[in-house]
């Protein structure tokens, strides 16, 4: 999926052509949309006029959220089919606030129910699943007890925070939600239609393909699509309609080293209109690729030694890096107040968010993230979006301007100096969706200069060879995919501090490249991008399922949410590259079948 | 339990059951094929297994769901699964020897391994091959644990071996996956589901049909080789509301068959839902029953899962094994335990018990075993336990008892439970009984339990061996003749061996109480019957109750049409 260097301007206008596209196709459900709506309106508000208890606040606020779901799931290994499901859910979400704009129930951690929920059964019942034939009077009999239950544990939540606000001396005195200018949006499209039995073939015979790799121990081959169409109102006079969906395939690969040293890997395509997936042909040849790729590595070598120095970062490596290190910092992200003790966020993303107006970047870099960027010729981009969870309109956002860091990405909740929402709000809290990462076109040089640049700085450092990294694991892949089909066995290539590496290369000062195995890159932080020298001219597109910055516990979103990341190949100045040394379990005792130990 | 016998009518005229033998079925010959090479291939390993044994599992699961006269969901799931059975060492002591003193002492199943459908060998045997190695390393690693362990710690009480030695078995049975029509049962389950519609204050409801069919292919190392199906269909009901107190109070019905066309008529379900709403409407305002000791009569069901809970699971004979497992029953072969009017009987020979279809039948158990016939209780004597292949002293073989769900390792489990009673009084004789008994205890009244929705106890010595079955639908029964009045709010509670002596007789009646029982081995279809008995002292608890309030909005209009 490496593309060349694309143009703003055409995208956009592409993006343009696709919504007025997309309004003509939805006149076709427009019917049973309107009865969910109107269902939902009409038991919002009977809540806002009616409930309310006893000598307690009203609600001043209360969102409706329906998603319809449907999904495929097909997985293959060797030629046969091993999973074939198709899943329907429909699910409803309240949200009820008491209180005001100022101080409600929201941003306050109730440990209690965050963990367990209410010990009355009933009073959790804010999220159901709803029936998949849906009618006018089911979505408001399930509303009225979703809302019953929601508005009863906010209205509990709300006396707690004003409770333990009267003993600290809060320094965060800022809002706890933000206001809007209230639309209406409907973004839907007919969701392209998954013909199963193509795909079962597909999976079938690409998954073929590693019958002709003998050493290869486990192989499969899933495919993966999802269409959801999300329904919204809410008492300010918000509502949205929106179709979102999404397509993965998803390969993985293991076998062990004579010595047991496990070896992995993995391919990946995701778009979101199935039809949109690279050809059969070249999926094909990616499969063959990495089979061919992973059987060479049994023979290859690993590091001798820890290796400190320039590092050359390519494609895959680049994207993934930018994921895993640096993109998760830019989601703003704010502490919520809890009963008796701050809990902890997770700090791994929380370098960028006292640091707007600082340098985070070499003054050549910029990034911005554009959720308006529905593809880059001919490649679609997971992170599409026209209107966020919340309902907004969204649009480009500048994070970093040449080297300086701008501003977070944000939704309705607050957070110090960012008060408005930038429409950010995806799978149930603020992410990024499409970013961009691109260089000053002065200071970016083509794959050939880079590689130039890189052997100098090997030579000015007296270096024997240097290391150009092309393939990083992705965790989403290692944890759904690789961890299960080898029994955990791949648990070896996971790990805290390091990021465990598929493709690394030595390259010599004649510029011959080896292929090294069994690599970590150790110590990288978001400071790191500091160290960025040079970047490239082309771009590679990473598609994929980004792992929710805020997590789903906390927001009540999504584990992973489809994200883009488009960015050049990047030279760091300094890498500590280690040969993985841990433990490793034994090769098989038993031959595979149809093979002599 | 009229309803009960007239449906259990319908369903038994029906039922066909295909038994002969056939030619080796494919799975059956490629694991063969399988374990025969692994077996050859460990053999110069420093501790080659003795045992290895395939159980797959061709799964076809149907849920089709509906509330409120709309269908909820609706799926159809087909796996393959495939568990391993691997053993080192010997009969006598290998790898799953019990681990004493440890707090994480799980066998050595690892989930279930999802296998390719079609019938793919190189597919399927590369997927068994990498299983079966990870399976052997686990093994071995345990066997080292468990010599060290039998070597720190004190001599076992119980010094059984830990596999049984049985003979092998060829059995293929000639069955079939039943297909749901769905289309057929879709409008039935909406129709249904719809009568709950008028009734606002019943807060939640479904009527769900459930299909297993699972075809189990077992293969060891010892030579057998047997296919069976095990195919069981439900209608659910389920149907809950509210006190104005906050306690939640549901209600269920269950119509059990083998096959989705033997499932009862829509009317025989239409009638169950009206008791429902009925029974639901008393229950919202019925009084709330005190904490309570005294006589008792529990209806057919509700003693067949008071068997079940109290008796049945302390006579699965491997937790005599275990000597943190209460073992209530150890040193009690040829001793008196019940009345003596009574007997206890574990069956999963039997399909039909007169005419109701008893849901723990099978012919052959998860280990490949022949289900057999287990007197454990005759005339009030103890006399025998439920074996699978794990051995206790005195019970070196099993009896057919090993069960599992696929994903989990076998343990004993029980089948059909019969409780019948030789001398036996009419409900009405034992109705006075009770009131004679409670006027003597000089109580005001007695209680009946009618419904009971199951139960659960402990088994283990860390903790009070309690048992406590929940009551649906429970009566004081006064004695001074005024109608029997319907209560809420109470649990039936207590110790096994005590409440076993306060057994006093028995009806002239039976009803079967169809379910599936969960344990460490997984759920298995099992049923548990009984006449109706009369206890002379039990006591109850409150139930645990909800302290949300009721909805503070009455229920939306429904859509004006």
């Amino acid at each position: 999926m490496k593309i060349r260097k694309y143009k703003n301007i055409s995208i956009t206008v592409f993006a343009f052509i696709i919504s007025i596209l997309a309004n003509n196709y939805a006149q076709a459900q427009e019917i049973n949309s309107k009865d969910i709506l109107r269902a939902m309106k009409d038991e919002l508000n009977r809540s806002m006029k009616e409930l309310k208890l006893d000598k307690l606040e009203k609600p001043y606020y209360i969102e409706y959220t329906i998603r319809q779901n449907k999904s495929y799931n097909i997985q293959s290994t060797l030629g046969d089919i091993t999973v074939n499901t198709s899943n329907d859910d429909i699910s409803l979400n309240v949200d009820v606030r008491v209180g005001n704009y100022d101080l409600d129930n929201s941003n306050f951690f109730d440990v209690g129910f965050s963990f367990f929920g209410s010990t009355d059964d009933e009073e959790n019942y804010t999220r159901r699943s709803l029936p998949d034939n849906l009618n006018y009077d089911i979505i408001r009999r399930e509303l009225w007890l979703a809302t019953d239950a929601a508005y009863k544990q906010s209205s509990e939540v709300y006396a707690k925070k004003i409770a333990a606000l009267k003993n600290i001396i809060r320094k965060d005195t800022i809002p706890d939600f933000s206001k809007i200018q209230v639309k209406k949006s409907y973004d839907t499209t007919l969701a392209p239609s998954f013909n199963n039995d193509k795909y079962v073939k597909l999976a079938q015979d690409l998954s073929k393909i590693f019958n002709n790799f003998k050493k290869i121990y486990v192989s499969k081959v899933s495919i993966e699509y999802i269409p959801t169409r999300i329904y919204y109102v809410n008492s300010e006079g918000e509502e949205y309609i929106k179709d979102e969906y999404q397509t993965g395939f998803e390969v993985v690969a293991f076998t062990q080293t004579e010595k047991g040293i496990p070896l992995a890997d993995h391919y990946s395509a995701y778009s979101r209109n199935p039809n949109l997936l690279p050809s059969e042909d070249s999926l094909a040849k990616a499969v063959t690729e990495l089979a061919t790729k992973l059987t060479y590595s049994l023979n290859t070598k690993t590091l001798d030694e820890s290796y400190n120095g320039p590092v050359l970062v390519e494609d895959q490596a680049a994207a993934e890096l930018f994921a895993q290190v640096f993109a998760p910092n830019l989601v703003a992200q704010r502490q919520p107040l809890s009963e008796g003790f701050s809990i902890g966020m997770n700090n791994k993303t929380m370098a960028f968010q006292k640091k707007i107006g600082g340098r985070v970047l070499p003054e050549f870099l910029s990034v911005f993230d554009s959720p308006v960027d529905s593809k880059i010729k001919g490649t679609e981009l997971l992170g599409y979006d026209k209107i966020d969870d919340d309902g907004l309109s969204t649009e480009r956002t500048t994070l970093v301007e040449n080297g300086y860091l701008k501003t977070l990405l944000t939704e309705r909740i607050p957070v110090k100096r960012i008060y408005q929402s930038n429409a950010h709000k995806r799978g149930g809290s603020s992410m990024f969706s499409n970013l961009f990462v691109f260089p000053d076109p002065m200071k970016a040089l083509s794959d050939n200069d880079l590689k130039k640049k890189l052997l100098e700085l090997v030579k000015l450092r007296e270096l024997p060879f240097g290391i150009i990294l092309r393939k990083v694991i992705d965790q989403n892949i290692l944890a759904t995919g690789l961890m299960n089909e080898t029994f955990g066995q791949a648990i070896y290539f996971n790990s805290q501090t390091t990021i465990p590496v598929l493709e690394a290369y030595k390259i010599y000062p004649n510029g011959r490249e080896e292929l090294i195995r069994s690599v970590e890159i150790n110590s990288l932080s978001p400071q790191s991008f500091k160290d960025i020298i040079f970047a490239g001219k082309d771009n590679y597109v990473l598609n994929y399922l980004a792992p929710s910055v805020i997590s789903a516990f906390m927001s009540g979103g999504s584990s992973y949410v489809g994200s883009s990341i488009i960015i050049p190949s990047l030279l760091f100045e300094d890498m500590e590259i280690n040969p993985i040394d841990k433990d490793t379990p034994k090769p098989p005792y038993i031959a595979k079948p149809g093979t002599k130990k | 339990m009229i309803l009960i016998i007239i449906l259990a009518f319908i369903l038994g005229t029906n039922s066909t059951f295909a038994q002969k033998p056939a030619e080796s079925p494919f799975l059956v010959k490629i694991s063969d094929k399988e374990i025969s090479r692994v077996m050859a291939e460990l053999k110069s390993q420093q501790y080659p297994p003795y045992f290895l044994s395939y159980y797959i599992t061709d799964s076809r699961q149907t849920r089709i769901s509906s509330t409120l006269g709309v269908i909820r969901n609706s799926s159809l799931d087909s796996m393959r699964m495939l568990d391993i059975q691997i053993r080192v060492g010997d009969y006598k002591f290998d790898n799953t020897h019990l681990i004493r003193g440890n707090p994480l002492n799980f066998s050595s199943s690892f989930g279930r391994i999802e296998l390719p459908y079609s019938d793919d060998e190189n597919a399927l045997t590369n997927k068994m091959w990498f299983a079966t190695d990870k399976a052997y390393k686990n093994a071995t690693e345990r066997f080292e644990k468990a010599v060290t362990n039998t070597k720190v710690k004190v001599k076992e009480d119980d010094s059984s071996s830990d596999f049984t030695q049985e003979k092998p078995v060829k059995f293929f049975e000639t069955g079939e996956f039943h297909k749901v029509d769905a289309e057929k049962f879709k409008p039935m389950l909406e129709r249904l589901s719809a009568k709950f519609l008028p009734y606002k204050w019943i807060l939640n409801s479904s009527v769900s049909l459930i299909g297993n069919n699972n075809r189990k292919t077992i293969v060891s190392s010892e030579g057998s080789q047997i296919q069976t199906y095990e195919n069981y269909f439900y209608i659910y009901v389920n149907a809950s509301t509210k006190a104005e107190d906050g306690m939640t109070l549901p209600l269920y019905r269950s119509f059990f068959a083998f096959t989705p066309d033997s499932l009862p008529d829509e009317k025989v379900v239409a009638k169950s839902i009206d008791e429902i709403i009925d029974l639901l409407g008393k229950l919202r305002t019925a009084p709330y029953a005190e904490t309570f000791t005294g006589p008792a009569m529990l209806s057919g069901r509700a003693s067949g899962v008071f068997f079940h809970e109290i008796f049945g699971h302390r006579v699965e004979g491997h937790r005599e094994k275990d000597p943190n497992s209460s073992q209530t029953f150890k040193k009690s072969i040829g001793e008196k335990i019940l009345p003596e009017f009574m007997s206890i009987t574990f069956d999963p020979t039997r399909r039909k018990l007169d005419n109701t279809l008893l849901a723990g039948f099978y012919q052959y158990d998860d280990e490949g075993i022949k289900g057999e016939k287990v007197d454990v209780v005759k005339k009030g004597v103890f006399s025998n336990f439920l074996m699978s292949r794990t051995p206790i002293e005195g019970f070196p073989n099993s009896n057919g008892h090993g069960r599992k769900q696929a994903g989990y390792s076998c343990v004993t489990r029980q089948s059909n439970l019969i409780v019948s009673a030789d001398t036996t009084k009419s409900i009405n004789e034992i109705k006075n009984e009770l009131r004679k008994i409670a006027k003597e205890q000089g109580k005001e009244y007695g209680l009946f339990f009618d419904d009971v929705s199951g139960g659960f106890t402990f088994t283990n010595r860390s903790i009070p061996n309690a048992f406590n079955v929940t009551p649906l639908v429970v009566y004081k029964v006064y004695v001074d003749g005024r109608p029997d009045e319907l209560v809420r709010g109470v649990d039936l509670i207590g110790t096994p061996l005590t409440t076993f002596a306060n057994i006093i007789a028995a009806g002239n009646d039976m009803d079967t109480f169809n379910g599936v029982c969960g344990a460490e081995s997984g759920g298995v279809p099992v049923s548990a019957s009984s006449p109706t008995i009369l206890v002379s002292r039990i006591e109850v608890q409150k139930k645990l109750k909800s302290q949300a309030k009721p909805p503070i909005l009455p229920a939306p209009e429904g859509e004006k049409k």
